[in-house]
């Protein structure tokens, strides 16, 4: 019963360690446009920073990524101009987008909701994964490009929220790139023609 | 004293061996309870665990269906990787510790898995949570519920875990168990420490609990122990209960057995409340009463008192019981009519104060007792008046014997035609008093018969015959004589003359009315009781005789005395009052015994016993012969009666011997002494002044052993044939004996030569 017991362990183990590694694991990223596009019918802020979070109105895992959202933008006290791109699929209603996720976001002081018809924005940005976040300076110039949590749905400290906070804070011309934890924004049925 | 000091020490010694044998037995008695109930503990904490494990891995996977049932690809949605991480993990971690706690429930191995799972769980919802600080309290939580177990080992083993999660998830991953990026390589320690700070109060608590639990052991041990001494107690206590149960139970038997089987009425009564507290079953069989009715009422044997009796019982009663000497005979009216006689004693029952509160006795039927002494009675009555007869009847003998002798005498010597018709008169009138004097005789069983073995039937067959001729046709007659009827030794003669007896008198008391006589005779086997009850009679084979009539029968008093000669209830002139003393003395002389049955109104019934014989019969006896004659042997005649002297003498002279008559027997005894060898044969009579015919054979037997001697007599008394022959006298001759008898015997005698043939030869 020992031997079976030391086998159970480790079998347990192992699914833990796989676990962590799936909740490790990035989703798909591309770079991200190093200017801001100019068919974005999102406005770039010339005075204050511009962040823009893609986001798919129900993935689970994007709910860390709002929150660290919220913290940032609490921490941020005004300094930036952030944005939540919803994304909007063709064939979808209205009520799809409108999530707690999105309500969450709604919330959240300073942020502006965007509802992403056909995922023309996500596309414009080379945006791919939920939570997927992109920082341009006033002039348009690209500071960061990725997911501001450490895995999938988890809050905490990591590397995409703390180049935030510094290039917020202390000014400092950084571009930092970091890996994105949720949901894949296309399936087959919205991708757009550009990402294809 | 140093002698006497060391058995203190040593007892002392061993009670205190004893007493560490005993708290060394008590504290492993108390040591098995206390695992007994760690093992209950463990196993009421595996089941706990089971359905924890089974609750955690429900709502694990509630929580991943609600937080993050579905995972998406732009518009695509999958289940989320949560919900078959909580499905296939969660009931990984929780499957097993449930098998372990349903299969080996209790055994250490299945608790340290229970405690990995749990703490497995918290490392999973830890990474879940990203680390959040709040999950951690699962691990307390977790921790806490492990202490139910109250082994520390499972602590540590949980604590292990933690720390291992803790180590490996901060080195490798440590925002998933501390929610940060870059914890200090420490930390894990510090996480560890905090646990280890709740194992400290943990241990304390399960420390606490196992001696409280050991206390509470201790205290079973010792109330078992308790149990068990009480158990003994009540074990011994109920083995003594049953035995004395048992006892009371085979006492109670033993007295139901003798009350039940005695013939005695015991009895038990509350003199205070004159009630009857026990009558045993004999009280219905004598009294004929159902003991109920003496239990209802005190009065009730009472009542059944002869009138004439109640009245000294009723005084004993108030003054004897409670002194101890109540000992009463009285006589009892059964409800059937019949009379009972009862021998009651009292025996008082004191108590501690000396009170008599009980009254215990017995009351014994003596009826057949009563009337066995009054049997007795009766025959020593007619011992004593058979004695009386007997004398008398041995003086008229004498008197008779010289009448008739002397009157055949005359008879020889006169011619004359009318003379001798006198002395024929005479002759006639002398052998009826013989006749009379034989029946005294026959009663008072001083007459030797001559008893052979016979066939009852056969002799009955011939007086019955007669019988029935000599009764009126009125008299219906019925006879059963049993064809195996067993030999008997009797007397011909008297058994005629016992059926003509009996054959009369029946006769006479159904005179002037239609009547029946029975006569029956069979074999009758005398047991125990009969022989007990029947007095004369022994245990034995019998042949009964019953002579039945239905007569006017007869009373109480008729019946007590009609064996007395001379007792009669007839006419004058119709009976002698000898008949039934003759055959009550017939039958006595046979050994036999004779009991009569009589009512007045319903007739008579006698009963006779024979008694059976088996041996061979007694020779027969020949048919009488002419005188036989002597040729002038020398004959010496000793008799005091100076008449019969000369009578002898002159018989046996007619007869042809030299005879000397003598009268005085001292002189005669002189004259043999001197003249020994004159004599061939010498004749004595045994009652003598001076000396007896016995004691004077024995002279003359000294004098000349082969002395031939005939020893006459009138009352034999207790002399039997036996005797006299074992003296060496040839003959015993019972007078009054004739010319015939004086005749044979002396020619018998001076003929043999010898002893045989002996014996009485009737001579009447």
């Amino acid at each position: 019963m020992k031997i079976t017991a030391c086998i159970w362990l480790v079998v347990i183990l192992t699914a833990m360690v796989m676990i962590a590694n799936f909740t490790s694991t990035p989703g798909l990223a591309r770079e991200a446009p190093a200017q801001w596009p100019a068919q974005s019918k999102i406005s770039l802020d010339n005075s204050r920073p511009t962040l823009i979070m893609f986001a798919h109105p129900h993935c689970p895992c994007t709910q860390a990524s709002v929150g660290e959202l919220e913290e940032l933008m609490a921490y941020c006290q005004g300094r930036i101009n952030a944005h939540v791109v919803f994304i909007e699929p063709s064939g979808t209603a209205k009520d799809w987008v409108e999530t707690d996720l999105w309500r969450r976001a709604s919330a959240i002081p300073g942020v502006q909701i965007h509802e992403d018809a056909m995922c023309v924005e996500a596309s414009l940005f080379k945006a791919e994964t939920s939570g997927f976040t992109v920082l341009y300076d006033t002039k348009g110039t690209l500071q960061f490009a990725g997911g501001i949590t450490i895995a999938r749905g988890h809050m905490g400290d990591n590397p995409g929220l703390s180049t935030i906070e510094k290039t917020v804070t202390q000014g400092l011309p950084h571009y930092a790139k970091t890996p994105v934890f949720g949901c894949s924004l296309f399936g087959t049925e919205c991708r757009p023609e550009d990402a294809r | 004293m140093s002698a006497g000091g060391r058995p203190v020490k040593e007892e002392n010694m061993n009670k205190n061996d004893e007493s560490v044998i005993s708290s060394t037995a008590l504290e492993q008695r108390a040591r098995v309870f206390f695992n007994e109930s760690l093992d209950n503990t463990h196993r009421h904490t595996d089941r706990l665990f089971a359905n924890l494990m089974a609750m955690q891995w429900v709502a694990g996977i509630a929580a991943a269906l609600w937080i993050s049932p579905q995972t998406w690809i732009g518009t695509t949605s999958y289940v989320h990787w949560h919900v078959w991480a909580a499905i296939f993990l969660g009931g990984a971690i929780a499957a097993f510790p449930i098998f372990m706690a349903w299969k080996q429930p209790g055994r250490p191995l299945t608790r340290h898995t229970i405690a990995v799972a749990q703490m497995l769980w918290s490392a999973l919802l830890i990474h879940l949570t990203g680390g959040r600080i709040e999950t951690h309290f699962h691990v307390f939580g977790s921790l806490a519920f492990l202490a139910f177990y109250r082994d520390w080992k499972v602590l540590v083993t949980a604590t292990v875990v933690v720390a291992v999660d803790h180590f490996a998830r901060g080195m490798f991953w440590p925002q998933s168990v501390f929610g940060i990026l870059t914890p200090s390589p420490w930390r894990w320690l510090e996480h560890a420490g905090w646990v280890i700070f709740e194992d400290v109060f943990l241990c304390i608590s399960i420390r606490n609990s196992l001696r409280e639990m050991f206390d509470v052991a201790m205290r079973r041990a010792r109330l078992e122990g308790v149990n068990v001494e009480i158990e003994s107690q009540v074990a011994e206590r109920t083995a003594e209960l049953t035995a004395t149960h048992q006892e009371l139970k085979a006492s109670d038997q033993r007295f139901r057995l003798l009350a039940e089987n005695i013939h005695e009425v015991f009895w038990m009564t509350d003199p205070v409340k004159n009630q009857v507290l026990y009558v045993s079953p004999a009280y219905e069989t004598i009294w004929g009463r159902p003991c109920e009715s003496a239990y209802k009422s005190g009065n009730s044997w009472r009542e059944a008192i002869h009138p004439d009796d109640r009245l000294p019982v009723r005084e004993a009663l108030a003054t004897k019981q409670t002194r101890g000497d109540y000992e009463e005979t009285y006589r009892i009216i059964r409800p059937d009519g019949s009379v009972r006689w009862i021998y009651d004693r009292a025996f008082p029952v004191r108590d501690e104060a000396g009170q008599v509160y009980r009254i215990v006795g017995t009351a014994e039927d003596i009826t057949e007792h009563r009337r066995l002494e009054e049997q007795l009675r009766q025959t020593q009555k007619m011992e004593a008046i058979g004695t009386l007869a007997g004398g008398i009847a041995h003086d008229f003998n004498n008197i008779l014997g010289a009448i008739n002798g002397y009157t055949e005498l005359a008879k020889l010597s006169v011619k004359d035609v009318a003379a001798r018709e006198y002395l024929d008169t005479v002759l006639r009138a002398g052998n009826r008093a013989t006749n009379l004097v034989k029946q005294i005789l026959t009663f008072s069983r001083q007459k030797e018969q001559k008893r052979v073995s016979i066939q009852l039937q056969t002799v009955l067959e011939e007086t019955l015959a007669l019988l029935r001729a000599t009764l009126p046709r009125t008299i219906e007659f019925r006879i059963f004589l049993a064809p195996d009827a067993s030999t008997v030794l009797a007397d011909t003669t008297q058994v005629h003359q016992i059926v003509m007896n009996l054959g009369t008198n029946a006769w006479q008391a159904m005179k002037n009315r239609p009547g029946r006589l029975e006569i029956k005779l069979k074999n009758i086997h005398v047991d125990a009781t009969m022989a007990e009850t029947h007095l004369g009679l022994r245990i034995g084979a019998y042949v009964r005789l019953s002579v039945s009539d239905t007569g006017h029968g007869m009373d109480h008093a008729t019946l007590e005395r009609i064996f007395e000669p001379f007792f009669t209830t007839k006419e004058a002139g119709e009976g002698t009052g000898l008949g039934l003393s003759v055959v009550h003395g017939i039958m006595q002389s046979y050994g036999g015994a004779i009991t009569v049955y009589s009512q007045p109104g319903q007739g008579t019934v006698f009963h006779l016993y024979f008694p059976a014989y088996v041996g061979a019969a007694p020779a027969a006896v020949t048919a009488e012969a002419s005188i036989p004659t002597g040729q002038g042997q020398s004959i010496l005649f000793v008799d005091d009666e100076e008449v019969l002297a000369r009578l002898g003498k002159k018989n046996l002279e007619h007869l042809g011997y030299v005879v000397e008559a003598q009268t005085d027997v001292i002189a005669a005894l002189n004259f043999v002494r001197s003249h020994p060898q004159q004599f061939d044969l010498i004749i004595t009579d045994q009652t003598m002044p001076g000396m007896t015919g016995v004691d004077f054979a024995k002279h003359l037997l000294q004098v000349r052993a082969d002395l031939l001697i005939i020893l006459t007599t009138g009352y034999a008394g207790d002399l039997t044939t036996e005797q006299v022959r074992d003296l060496g006298i040839r003959g015993l001759l019972l007078k009054p004996h004739t010319l015939h008898s004086l005749g044979t015997m002396v020619h018998q005698v001076l003929a043999k030569n010898s002893r045989a043939p002996f014996g009485f030869e009737p001579n009447l």
